[in-house]
C-alpha cells in the first residue's frame, strides 16, 4: 500500500495538484476577507465570533462548490486514465498487488487534500488575523474543524469519482458523467428535499424546528451527498434567538422582537449532528469499497 | 525449467472471443516471438498471464507457480512470480513529471531493492539503453523512442528471469530496433529468457530461436525460426510478366493471370512453377520479360492460415 502512496504523494507534488487546491481556498478567503475589513470600517470592532460565523457562511457556500468538482473530478479519472496511459500496466507488472494499489492511491491523493487543508488553516487564520480577529484557540480550533468538515467532503466526493472511474472506461466520459453526478446530488436533489420539508412543516414552526427538520430530511434522504452532510453540520455553527427589547422614545416606551444569533463553534455543530459527521466519514468507506471491489476485477486494457 | 505454461485459455469480451484455448509453452533460455496479426489476441495473451486481465477460463504456470486456474487468480503466487518477470507493455507512458531515474528508483521501490543496489543497477540499465545522459531530464519531454527506451529499462530494473515484451519495437527507427535487438542478444547470453510479441516477421527473426503463430485467439503454428521460415517459404511463388504476339493459353494451370496490355500478360503463381513455365514459353513462343520470387508477408499467411481454418 506504501508504494501507491508514496507514488500518488510524490505525483501530488510534482503535479501542483497540492497547490491547485490551495489556490482554490486562498481565492475563496480573499472576498471573505475583503467582507470582513469593509465590515471593520463601518462596524469598528468585530468580535471573534462573527468573523467566525460569517467565514463559515461564506466558505461552506463556495468552497464546498469548487472543492467537491475538483474532488469528484480528481477521483472519476484515477483509474481511467492511468488504464488509458497504460502506467497502471506497468505499476501492476511490479510485485503490487491491485487492493494495495487502490488503497494507496486513495490514501495517497487524501493526504495531498489534508495537506492542502493544512495550509488553508494557516492562510484562513492569517486573514483573520489581517482584519483583527484575536486568534484564540476557539477560533483556531474551528477554523481548523471546519477545513477537516471539507476535507471529509473532499475525500466522499474523491471516492465517489472512484467509482465512476473503474466503471468509465474512457475518462472523458467520466469527466461528463462526474460533473452530471456532482449537480445531481450537490443541486437537483437538495431542491426536492427542501420542497418536501416545506411542504411537510407546521405552519407555526419556529426557525430552529424546520432547521432540524431540514437536517432530519437531509440525513435520511441525502445521506449520500456529502454537500448535503456538511451544510447539515454546519447549519448548527450558531443557533437564532428571538429576544424581546423594549426601546424608550419621547412618545412613550415600546418593545420589539429581534433576532440575534448565538455563535456556537462548529465543535458544537459537529457534537450536535455527530450522525451527519459519522455518515461522510461512512460513506466515504462505502465508495472506496465500491470502487475497490469493482477495480481488483477489472480487466485493464 | 518451462517458464511459461498456457493452457487452453480462454477470454472473451462481450461478444468477441479473443483468446480461444490457446495454449502455449516458453522454456528456459528460449526466446520465443510471439507472432500474430493486429487483433489475434497477443496482448490480451500477455495481459491475461500478468493477472491485468482476467481470462474465462484455462490455466496459467508461470515460473513454476500456478498462477490462474478456475477462473481465479492466486494473488500469492502471481506476486511471487512478478517479482522475477520484466514486462514492457505496447503503449505506455510513464510519469511525465519525473526523469528516467527518479522512474526507474520509484519501479525498484516495490521490490525492494536495497539503496546501496539501486543506484548502481539504475545506472548500468540508464547506459545499456543510452538514456544516462538524459536521466536528471523529465520524461515528459522525451521523444517517442526515449520514451521506449525507458520502458524497456523499467522491465530490466528487478533483473528478471522472465521478460515479457509486448510489440516492444513499434513506434522505433531502425537504429532503435538494432539496439533493441542487441539488448535481447545480451539477455539471451545472460540465459534469461524473453518472450515478446510482435506482427512482423523479420523483427523476430533474427533474436528468436522458437516462433508461436496465434490468429484468431489460437495457437496455428510453432516451431524453431526454421520451420516457420520453411512454411513461409512453401507458401512462396512467382512473379512472371510474359510478353507474345499471339494468344496464350493458360488452361490446366492455378495461376493469377492478369493481360496488362494487348502483348503482356502479369502472373502470380504460387509455388515452384518454373519447369511449367518453361514449357509455356517453349510450346507458345512467349518471352519472360520479368521472373521474380515472391515471399508472401506475414499477413497473406495469416491470412491463408485462417482461410485453411475455414
Amino acid at each position: 500500500m506504501w508504494w501507491g502512496f508514496k507514488l500518488e504523494l510524490k505525483k501530488g507534488m510534482h503535479t501542483k495538484k497540492v497547490w491547485a487546491i490551495l489556490i482554490v481556498m486562498i481565492l475563496l478567503y480573499v472576498p471573505l476577507v475583503y467582507v470582513l475589513k469593509q465590515g471593520m470600517h463601518h462596524g469598528g470592532e468585530i468580535s471573534g465570533d462573527a468573523a467566525m460565523s460569517l467565514t463559515i457562511q461564506f466558505i461552506t457556500g463556495m468552497a464546498l462548490f469548487f472543492l467537491g468538482i475538483l474532488a469528484i473530478v480528481m477521483g472519476a479519472t484515477a483509474v481511467n486514465k492511468e488504464v488509458e496511459e497504460g502506467t497502471i500496466r506497468v505499476v501492476l507488472s511490479k510485485r503490487i498487488s491491485r487492493l494495495n494499489y487502490i488503497l494507496g492511491k486513495f490514501l495517497g491523493q487524501s493526504v495531498v487534500f489534508f495537506i492542502a487543508v493544512l495550509l488553508a488553516v494557516l492562510v484562513a487564520l492569517a486573514g483573520l488575523a489581517y482584519v483583527g480577529v484575536g486568534l484564540t484557540g476557539r477560533v483556531a480550533g474551528d477554523v481548523f474543524l471546519l477545513n477537516v468538515i471539507l476535507f471529509l467532503v473532499m475525500v466522499e466526493f474523491l471516492a465517489l469519482g472512484y467509482i465512476l472511474s473503474t466503471f468509465l472506461k474512457s475518462s472523458g466520459s467520466a469527466l461528463g458523467i462526474a460533473l452530471v453526478v456532482f449537480f445531481v446530488i450537490y443541486l437537483i436533489l437538495p431542491i426536492f428535499v427542501q420542497y418536501e420539508v416545506y411542504t411537510h412543516a407546521p405552519g407555526n414552526i419556529s426557525e430552529g424546528g424546520l432547521r432540524d427538520m431540514k437536517a432530519d430530511y437531509y440525513t435520511k434522504y441525502l445521506f449520500y451527498s456529502p454537500t448535503a452532510q456538511a451544510e447539515t453540520i454546519t447549519s448548527y455553527v450558531s443557533d437564532e434567538k428571538v429576544v424581546q427589547r423594549t426601546v424608550n422614545t419621547p412618545h412613550g416606551t415600546g418593545t420589539y422582537m429581534r433576532t440575534i444569533t448565538i455563535y456556537r463553534g462548529v465543535g458544537y455543530a459537529i457534537k450536535e449532528r455527530w450522525i451527519n459527521f459519522t455518515l461522510l466519514i461512512v460513506m466515504s468507506f462505502i465508495y472506496l469499497a465500491v470502487a475497490v471491489v469493482r477495480f481488483v476485477r477489472m480487466d485493464l486494457r | 525449467m518451462v517458464m511459461l505454461r498456457i493452457d487452453n485459455l480462454v477470454k472473451v469480451y462481450r461478444d468477441v472471443r479473443a483468446l480461444d484455448g490457446l495454449s502455449l509453452e516458453v522454456k528456459e533460455g528460449q526466446i520465443y516471438g510471439f507472432l500474430g496479426p493486429n487483433g489475434a489476441g497477443k496482448s490480451t495473451t500477455i495481459l491475461g498471464t500478468l493477472g491485468l486481465i482476467y481470462p474465462n477460463s484455462g490455466r496459467i504456470n508461470l515460473l513454476g507457480r500456478e498462477v490462474f486456474r478456475d477462473g481465479k487468480f492466486s494473488e500469492k503466487a502471481l506476486l511471487e512470480a512478478k517479482s522475477k518477470i520484466g514486462y514492457m507493455p505496447e503503449h505506455a507512458t510513464l510519469w511525465d513529471f519525473l526523469t528516467p531515474y527518479q522512474t526507474l528508483d520509484i519501479l525498484a521501490d516495490s521490490f525492494d531493492i536495497p539503496r546501496t543496489e539501486r543506484g548502481k543497477r539504475i545506472r548500468e540499465l540508464l547506459e545499456t539503453v543510452n538514456l544516462w545522459e538524459v536521466k536528471d531530464k523529465k520524461v515528459g519531454k522525451f521523444s517517442k523512442g526515449m520514451r521506449q527506451r525507458l520502458l524497456l529499462a523499467q522491465a530490466l530494473i528487478n533483473d528478471p528471469e522472465l521478460l515479457i515484451l509486448d510489440e516492444p519495437m513499434s513506434g522505433l527507427d531502425p537504429k532503435g530496433i538494432a539496439e533493441f535487438k542487441e539488448i535481447i542478444r545480451e539477455q539471451k547470453k545472460a540465459g534469461k529468457t524473453v518472450f515478446f510479441s510482435s506482427h512482423i516477421l523479420a523483427h523476430v527473426e533474427e533474436v528468436c530461436n522458437t516462433v508461436g503463430v496465434i490468429v484468431r485467439g489460437k495457437l496455428r503454428l510453432e516451431g524453431n525460426i526454421g520451420q516457420i521460415k520453411e512454411n513461409f517459404l512453401k507458401k512462396a511463388g512467382y512473379l512472371i510478366l510474359l510478353e507474345t504476339n499471339k494468344p496464350v493459353s493458360f488452361e490446366g494451370v492455378d495461376w493469377e493471370v492478369e493481360r496488362v496490355s494487348p502483348t503482356k500478360y502479369k502472373i502470380k503463381a504460387p509455388g515452384d512453377v518454373r519447369e511449367e513455365v518453361n514449357d509455356l514459353v517453349w510450346r507458345q513462343g512467349a518471352k519472360i520479360l520479368q521472373l521474380m520470387v515472391r515471399v508472401p508477408s506475414l499477413e497473406e499467411v495469416f491470412l491463408s492460415l485462417v482461410k485453411e481454418e475455414g
